[in-house]
């Protein structure tokens, strides 16, 4: 076990120097020069010219691409153009606030999800299984930033009891939760909702129920375990989407995370956080499926990677 | 379960207690904040925050004139190679130690040295100072290479407020984000991409700040700074898009302002190529935009149609004679101009709301002469590689594009869009215009020192440009800001950067 993930960890090296290469040049393709940009429509050639030096782009690609991995190397990502601070450090307090708004998010979906989920199906046909349904139906189609829109005017705007602006605090994590964690939960409220609905025509809960059981044993006990299986996958796929950074969300409710760094790194051609974004967002990617393939072997004792 | 009732009440109470600290104003600004260095300063956000923090010699008023505020006086020799200044005594920087003669010279030294990597902006604009002198403890006197008569307007700028020579030393790099200056508020707290708060600066020479505090946030969305003014979260908001006025101004407690600006909206039209190159194609289309219409269907009539190519806050401005709006006018010199069917044309624009609706609108007038007009919208990244190509690489035939006058005087604003020598990459003389006669009077009206006789000189290649038509002049839009009706002293300057040292609260 711990062979294999030790291989899979070495096999992401070269995974992230291809990725590392690849957006290096990717980004100076895109037309659009950083020093116009920092410096306004109104400098002059020389002082564009200023900029251009202070930034390192009066340099070669391949002098620049040096002068990248040697710094990359050191653990760093060079200085941010948009900021004038480490690429590192604006990455790492962005992220910050991505995880926990994915984390708080990714938990009320969860939770809620599995709960709307199991009391839909286990009321099945019922009043309550198609307002669910139609509910779930409405989570996934109405768009966030819509969503975010209705949350801020209800809440804000004319109940005053919660912040427009999404902030790393209690309050302030609320209404951005909210907005982001609709789709997910009804996603995994109609994943729920359809797996137990399947493990429950199947035969060994006609068995127990055969033996007496009372009905909520047979859904705890014998048919919630096998029905989760699915639904843990999902979340943890819609977990993986999150913490990308949701651009639209975070634009909203101002939310200092990473969508919204992106976005404004893009706009300022921020060479040096663009490069480490995109580094994150990779490793990312590479993380959650090592992890979920370990997952597979944890929850299902057939699959084994010795 | 009834404890746990009470204890989750409790949890939730910080939800519904609403406190706003009046003492504190919330000002929700569009773009982020770069860098704190008025040596570096060149942002609409870094201008409107380092104006509570730092003082320049003069500054401007809320018309663009000329005030003292760390000179008491200044004066321009003849030749307009020499500016005077008489410092204000009894002046302290936020860091305790005193503003001096010694302070102006070692701030200007140190924004003009080539090997400060931190000073591009500045070493930019005052590039013509060649020595700083100290005349005696109150007197200072800026030596120049060259006659520049609009040269004490760029000490109004940003990038002339002056900074402690102390803090320079001791932060280096990071004097960015370390501001101290003489102004009425000292700097903070900056939480990167967020917010800059300061406070109230207590031995502060003049009229002592109105408010504790002031937070200037950063809100890039449009519906997110509405509904922080609307929340009563925000006290004042930039940047209200004018399709927004109507319900903004439709609440109790709001009032919108909409002022002029120096930013002018323009469609440079390359006048070295066909058809472009005869001015009566030039003039044919100036006479077949209908300017009133363009700014109601575009900016809800939030602007004023262009009478110059000098901004009207700008000094040295003189309107000229309309170009009204005549399509018969239009057609005939089209025909004299040897195009009587009209043409087609590309036009380069950025890819925002207010430009793509311009270009939808000036596509529909000018089909009415016979031009057609293909749309560019572009990113601004793309949109600034092509626009400063050289003409030799330039694929330019027409662009809609703005213009502005930080400085806020005509030298700057002829020179940038107009003077031979400022084709791209160099400046931007988007229309390739090149008219030696025009050049020369710039050249005159920057080598003398006498301001009526400047005013003069521009007043003359204004007319020249005005008939050489190598914009397509549109319009100036207004500065729309939201504000709550209980706060007071916060506004748009003209450059649409906002002054905030006399915020204050009514009644």
């Amino acid at each position: 076990m711990s062979r294999y993930f030790l291989r899979r960890l070495l096999e992401t090296i070269p995974t992230l120097l291809g990725i590392m290469v690849a957006i290096f040049f990717f980004i100076r393709a895109l037309p659009g020069d950083p020093a116009r940009l920092y410096t306004g429509p109104e400098a002059t050639a020389s002082e564009v010219a200023i900029i251009r030096q202070r930034f390192g782009l009066d340099r070669s690609w391949p002098e620049q691409f040096v002068r990248y991995a040697r710094e990359l190397s050191r653990g760093s990502l060079g200085v941010s153009f948009r900021s004038n601070l480490p690429a590192t450090q604006v990455i790492k307090r962005h992220f910050q606030a991505t995880l926990w708004l994915s984390l708080t998010a990714i938990c009320l979906a969860t939770v809620v999800g599995i709960l709307v989920g199991v009391g839909a199906a286990a009321n099945r046909n019922s009043l309550l299984d198609v307002g669910i349904t139609v509910l779930a139906i409405l989570g996934i189609s109405i768009p966030s930033f819509f969503l975010s829109i209705l949350l801020i005017y209800a809440f804000a705007v004319n109940a005053k009891i919660l912040p427009v602006t999404g902030s790393l605090s209690f309050r302030g994590l609320i209404l951005p939760t909210l907005a982001l964690t609709m789709s997910s939960l009804a996603t995994i409220a109609r994943f729920a909702r359809s797996s137990l609905l399947e493990v429950l025509g199947e035969d060994f809960i006609r068995t127990a129920k055969a033996k007496g059981l009372a009905a909520a044993v047979v859904l705890q006990k014998h048919a919630l375990k096998n029905a989760l299986i699915p639904v843990l996958t999902i979340t943890g796929l819609q977990f993986g989407f999150l913490l990308s950074g949701t651009i639209i969300v975070e634009t909203v409710f101002n939310f200092p995370g990473l969508g919204w760094l992106l976005i404004q790194s893009i706009n300022a051609r921020d060479y040096p956080v663009l490069q480490g974004l995109m580094l994150v967002f990779a490793l990312e990617f590479l993380l959650i499926n090592l992890i979920v393939d370990l997952l597979y072997g944890l929850v299902d004792p057939r699959i084994s990677y010795d | 379960m009834r404890r746990f009732v009470w204890i989750f009440s409790v949890l939730c109470l910080p939800l519904f207690s609403v406190t706003f600290a009046q003492e504190t104003v919330v000002i929700a600004q569009q773009l982020e904040h770069g860098s704190l260095n008025p040596a570096d300063n060149r942002g609409l956000s870094d201008n409107t925050v380092g104006r509570v923090l730092f003082e320049g010699l003069v500054g401007f008023d809320r018309e663009l004139n000329l005030v003292p505020e760390l000179a008491t006086a200044w004066e321009i020799n003849d030749e307009a190679t020499e500016i005077t200044f008489t410092l204000r005594q009894g002046v302290v920087f936020h860091d305790g130690t005193p503003f001096t003669a010694e302070e102006v010279k070692a701030y200007f030294d140190w924004a003009r040295d080539p090997d400060n990597s931190l000073g591009g902006r500045a070493r930019s604009i005052f590039e013509d100072v060649v020595d700083v002198e100290i005349l005696d403890a109150d007197t200072v006197r800026f030596s120049l290479s060259k006659p520049n008569g609009a040269m004490i307007f760029n000490f109004a700028t940003a990038n002339g407020r002056i900074i402690s020579s102390h803090s320079i030393e001791t932060y280096g790099e990071d004097i960015g984000r370390n501001p101290v200056g003489t102004g009425p508020f000292q700097f903070q707290e900056w939480i990167d991409g967020q917010m800059i708060t300061v406070t109230a600066f207590a031995d502060y020479w003049g009229e002592p700040a109105k408010v504790e505090a002031i937070e200037f946030r950063v809100v890039p969305n449009d519906a997110t700074r509405i509904a922080l003014l609307q929340s009563g979260e925000a006290h004042f908001i930039e940047m209200v898009p004018p399709a927004l006025v109507g319900a903004l101004e439709a609440a109790p407690n709001i009032v919108v302002e909409a002022t002029e600006s120096v930013f002018a909206r323009i469609l440079p039209v390359n006048t070295q190529i066909a058809p472009f190159d005869d001015v009566r194609v030039r003039r044919a289309l100036n006479h077949a935009i209908d300017r009133e219409q363009l700014v109601q269907v575009a900016l809800q009539g939030f602007g004023t149609a262009l009478t110059s190519p000098v901004l009207e806050p700008v000094f040295g401005y003189s309107p000229q004679t309309p170009y009204e709006y005549d399509l018969e006018k239009a057609q005939q010199l089209l025909a004299e101009a040897g195009v009587p069917d009209g043409f087609s044309a590309s036009v380069l624009t950025f890819n925002s709301t207010e430009f793509t609706t311009v270009g939808q609108v000036l596509q529909q007038m000018l089909s009415k002469v016979g031009v057609s007009l293909e749309l560019q919208p572009t990113e601004r990244g793309a949109l600034v590689d092509r626009i400063f190509k050289p003409f030799e690489e330039t694929d330019l035939e027409m662009s809609l594009v703005g213009a502005s006058t930080p400085t806020g005087d005509a030298d700057r604003a002829l020179k940038q869009s107009f003077a031979s020598s400022s084709w791209p990459p160099a400046f931007n003389n988007w229309s390739f215009y090149s008219n030696p006669k025009v050049d020369e009077l710039i050249e005159a009206g920057a080598t003398t020192g006498d301001q009526a006789e400047r005013s003069r000189l521009y007043a003359e290649a204004q007319e020249i440009i005005w008939n050489d038509a190598p914009w397509i002049f549109l319009y100036s839009p207004n500065n729309i800001a939201g504000k709550s009706s209980n706060l007071e002293g916060v506004f748009y300057m003209p450059p649409r950067y906002l002054d905030a040292r006399a915020a204050d609260f009514v009644e």
